[in-house]
């Protein structure tokens, strides 16, 4: 069975877990295990820059090189290690930066002017406080404050605040015009809401003043964006804002931050300033304000390295080319980006406008001071776009020894390793041994894991994998491995033998299966003694990766009867070992196949050659079918008109009800289904068989 | 009863030819479609007469946070309109409900005929009885006029527990089932497509623009079966990767 992500937003990225527990969940996306990914799938995504990364996570792990750190698992971070392969999700779950969520009418990126408004009448009613106005004239601007309740969705004048001449104070009135003001730009009346603002300039108040500059320079921005956004709440073409309004409103702001860099509005201007800079098409500025950020801490800019990370890369990514920024960080997340190329079918044609060499050696300069990074995104344009993995090694001098690897550190010695793995160095695996003790990230680790279960499946060294002494602890690549490759010998140490719980049942069902499946009833008979009284009998087993506990007591005791006269399971499997090619006994094994659920057996498919466990299995025997089974009964003229009449029957049911074949094998014509119903019926006209069957399909 | 419309239906499988579509990459018509985030207007939107519009995020952060998805609100007129939520996680705060509740608030102010919520979340097969019960608490919360959706995976009716799909079934008004993963069609995607007939309540089949599309024999016949949407995506250039 293949793993599927099929939710929606699959498209924009897959939502991976790569805790052991869900790593290949039934749906959580699936991971393609290896180590190179030259292409986004969204679920590949590693501890490693590379064109198979997430814009985000390139972005990311190099903004943690910029501050020379190692990228920690946050406060609340969900405890467990992040894996080899993982999703920007999972990865900005780990980082945890804490959202904010404490506004109940706004999801937290929603666009309205109309947010401001609650905060802006407390700060409207502590500055009317501070102010001591005269009389009743602080009561009554809070009043017309607290009446104001705009609705940015509904075209239209909101309820009007009355003052009625009830504030006759300069200063009063000063607070008086600044309220109209805010009702105007809630309104959408952003000329009058401008001049309101405007005619505040020489306040005398200091919140008042420094107010009426942000809102000035904020219904700039607004105006900006009328008739911005299509019936569908899409932005059109930028190319159509006007030029003129953009240049006030980054005056306005640029104006206020210069006389209040610290003020009560700082951060939210910075922030305007990059709306203002998105929107006018000014890519060079705004990608200026944001490496501007990148040396700046977290509370500082008002946002965290996720939300920074997202912001960029809807705002400012999409269009950026590599002529527009000198920064070596962007210049590296756009260059790894346009290093991506089709590593499969189903991706081909996805990478236009690759990276040239020249494009790449013409950025030197703007790495002054960077020379590592560099030199690993050249090695990265040899190895996945020239296919040159000996200049990597020519570029990338061996550094595994270390007591600790920065991102850029460990990008360049995975690659040299990859590379030394492509031209088949003989020390490849001891390479990878020798990182693995600097490698502090669990990121990091399992990456290495990953490594060296790939090195030793594909050198004939599964017994290392499994060894006492392995560094290979993760759960699913060695689940991937035993599932997929192991022989039966294998499976019987670890079903007995293996540290974890988990992986002891999992081994076993996958001896058990393979056994029945594969014709070693013997050995299946001499196995059942494995299975622990009182096993499961009706847990899942779709997916034997994630599953917490697995059915073993399946196989000795089915949840689900056959439809024909038959004797235990272990009996089947014993007249099966005396005599394999009992065509009852055949037919009673492929019904308690049949009626348990083991149609598309995960266990029956492995993964794509190029992954973990894609190579030849080690578990003898065929592959099992359920449709190869009839035809040979069905075929057999020896076989009992009973056993023969139940063969067709099910042979034909293979195809219900769409046609398609669901017991796997070599598909028939529809001609040839129609053959078998006709000898059903012909044949064997007072079977029960014959008289169940309607239909072919 | 459900069973002898399902027998009708194999009956005219069986007996009668059924056409199919030589051209793999032909989708029908785009009568409904789905406009996800950062996918460009573009004139198949025109047509539709269903729009399901993405408009939040449920992301599995700590606390639980709802993300705007869409710019600015839609004005839709007179189109059918599914306002469309993606869901990392089910542990829903009190806020995330306000916030769904405020934002449909404002996409009916706005004057769009938002006739229903879907929520698009990865439902695992074995937990689907789950899932239901959470729909049932938010539907409970939904004004009354305003239909409950899903988003479904194609192997629910192969590997869904019965139950969890017999508790999907009394508390969804639909269920848009996908055949594709990112960006491709899922192979074999036919094979999942037969065995709907355990799926009992009513459903779409969700294409994905420009992607492989064989009309499965017996599909169109199924009780249950109430049409197609596409996932519409953008032209493919250097800027649409993402």
């Amino acid at each position: 069975m293949r793993h599927l992500c099929v939710s929606l937003a699959a498209v924009a990225a897959c939502f991976a877990v790569p805790l052991p527990a869900d790593a290949s969940g039934d749906f959580g996306c699936s991971p393609s295990w290896r180590l190179a990914h030259a292409n986004l799938t969204g679920c590949d995504d590693m501890a490693m820059l590379g064109p198979g990364n997430d814009t985000r996570t390139n972005l990311t792990m190099l903004l943690f090189d910029r501050r020379g750190s190692l990228p920690k698992p946050g406060e609340g971070a969900p405890p467990q290690p992040l894996g080899a392969l993982f999703d920007w999700r999972t990865l900005s779950g780990w980082l945890a930066a804490r959202p904010d969520n404490s506004d109940s009418d706004y999801s937290s990126g929603e666009g309205s002017r109309c947010r401001s408004n609650g905060s802006g009448a407390e700060a409207f009613e502590a500055a009317v406080n501070a102010a001591r106005l005269p009389g009743g004239e602080g009561a009554a601007l809070i009043a017309a404050r607290r009446a104001l309740s705009p609705d940015c969705a509904k075209p239209g004048a909101s309820v009007s605040a009355a003052l009625d001449g009830q504030v006759k104070s300069p200063a009063g009135k000063a607070f008086a015009a600044y309220l109209a003001g805010a009702q105007a730009f809630y309104d959408g009346d952003f000329d009058a809401a401008g001049t309101r603002f405007a005619s505040l300039g020489g306040a005398r108040d200091g919140w008042l003043h420094e107010t009426a500059r942000y809102m000035a320079a904020r219904v700039e921005v607004n105006r900006i964006q009328v008739g911005l956004f299509d019936e569908y709440g899409i932005p059109k073409d930028f190319k159509t804002v006007d030029q003129k309004v953009v240049a006030a409103a980054d005056a306005g702001l640029r104006a206020y931050l210069k006389d209040y860099p610290n003020g009560l509005y700082a951060a939210s201007a910075r922030g305007l300033l990059r709306r203002v800079y998105w929107f006018g098409s000014k890519r060079d500025l705004l990608a200026q304000q944001y490496v501007a950020l990148f040396a700046q801490p977290a509370a500082v800019r008002g946002l965290n390295d996720v939300d920074l990370a997202e912001e960029m890369d809807t705002k400012l990514l999409p269009d950026l080319t590599i002529g527009d920024t000198r920064d070596p960080t962007l210049l590296a997340v756009l260059d790894l980006k346009r290093m991506r190329v089709a590593d499969d079918e189903v991706s081909a044609g996805c990478c236009t406008n690759p990276l040239t060499l020249d494009e790449l050696n013409g950025q030197r300069a703007a790495f002054a001071g960077n020379q590592p990074l560099f030199d690993y995104l050249v090695a990265a344009h040899r190895f996945y776009i020239g296919k040159k993995p000996a200049e990597v090694l020519k570029l990338i001098p061996d550094a595994a020894r270390q007591s600790s690897f920065n991102e850029v550190q460990f990008s360049r010695q995975m690659l040299r390793g990859m590379a030394l793995e492509a031209v088949g160095d003989r020390n490849a695996r001891g390479f990878w041994l020798e990182m693995l003790p600097g490698a502090k990230l669990s990121a990091q680790h399992s990456a290495l894991e990953l490594a060296l279960a790939y090195h030793d499946e594909r050198t004939g060294g599964l017994a290392r994998v499994f060894a006492p002494d392995s560094p290979v602890d993760d759960a699913s690549l060695r689940g991937i491995l035993l599932m997929n490759v192991a022989d039966a010998g294998l499976l019987r140490k670890q079903a007995t033998g293996a540290k974890a719980p988990h992986e002891r049942q999992l081994a076993l069902f996958t001896l058990l299966y393979k056994e029945l499946s594969r014709g070693a009833y013997r050995d299946f008979d001499t196995d059942l003694a494995l299975v622990p009284a009182g096993a499961a009998t009706d847990t899942n087993f779709y997916d034997l990766l994630g599953s917490e506990a697995l059915p073993l007591g399946l196989f000795l005791k089915p949840t689900q009867a056959t439809d024909i006269d038959c004797p235990t399971l272990r009996r089947t499997a014993a007249d099966l070992a005396a005599t394999p090619g009992s065509p009852h006994a055949r037919l009673c094994l492929a019904d308690f196949f049949r009626a348990n659920g083991f149609d598309q057996f995960v266990l029956d498919s492995q993964p794509p050659k190029q992954d973990l466990g894609g190579t030849k299995t080690l578990f003898a025997g065929p592959v099992y079918s359920r449709l190869e089974v009839y035809k040979s009964i069905a075929a057999d003229a020896k076989a009992p008109a009973d056993d023969k009449a139940y063969a067709l029957f099910r042979a034909v049911n293979c195809y219900a009800p769409s046609g398609n074949n669901s017991c796997g094998g070599t598909d028939v014509d529809k001609n040839v289904r129609k053959g078998w119903f006709a000898r059903l019926k012909s044949d064997y006209p007072k079977s029960r068989w014959a008289r169940e069957l309607r239909y072919y399909w | 009863m459900i069973r002898a419309v399902i027998a009708v239906a194999a009956v005219a499988i069986a007996l009668l030819p059924v056409p199919i579509a030589r051209d793999r990459r032909v989708t029908p018509a785009y009568d409904a479609v789905w406009l996800w985030a950062g996918v460009r207007a573009q004139p198949a939107l025109a047509t539709a007469r269903r729009l399901y519009l993405l408009q939040g995020q449920v992301e599995a952060t700590d606390p639980v946070r709802y993300a705007a998805q869409r710019a600015a609100v839609p004005h839709l007129g007179n189109r059918d309109v599914w306002m469309v939520v993606r869901v990392e996680t089910l542990a829903w705060s009190p806020e995330i409900y306000e916030q769904l509740l405020a934002a449909l608030g404002r996409w009916r102010a706005a004057g769009n005929r938002v006739v229903g919520v879907q929520i698009d979340f990865d439902a695992r097969t074995r937990h689907l009885e789950e899932y239901a019960a959470f729909l049932r608490g938010l539907r409970a919360r939904l004004p009354r006029d305003c239909r409950l959706g899903i988003t479904g995976l194609l192997d629910w009716s192969a590997n869904g527990d019965p139950k969890g799909l017999d508790a999907l079934a009394g508390v969804v008004d639909e269920a848009v089932l996908q055949i594709y993963q990112g960006r491709h069609v899922i192979p074999g995607y036919q094979a999942y497509l037969a065995k709907l007939d355990r799926l009992k309540l009513p459903f779409r089949i969700g294409l994905l623009q420009g992607g492989e599309w064989q009309p499965t024999p017996g599909l169109e016949e199924n009780p249950y079966f109430r049409g197609y949407v596409t996932f519409l995506v953008n032209p493919r250039d250097p800027h649409s990767e993402e």
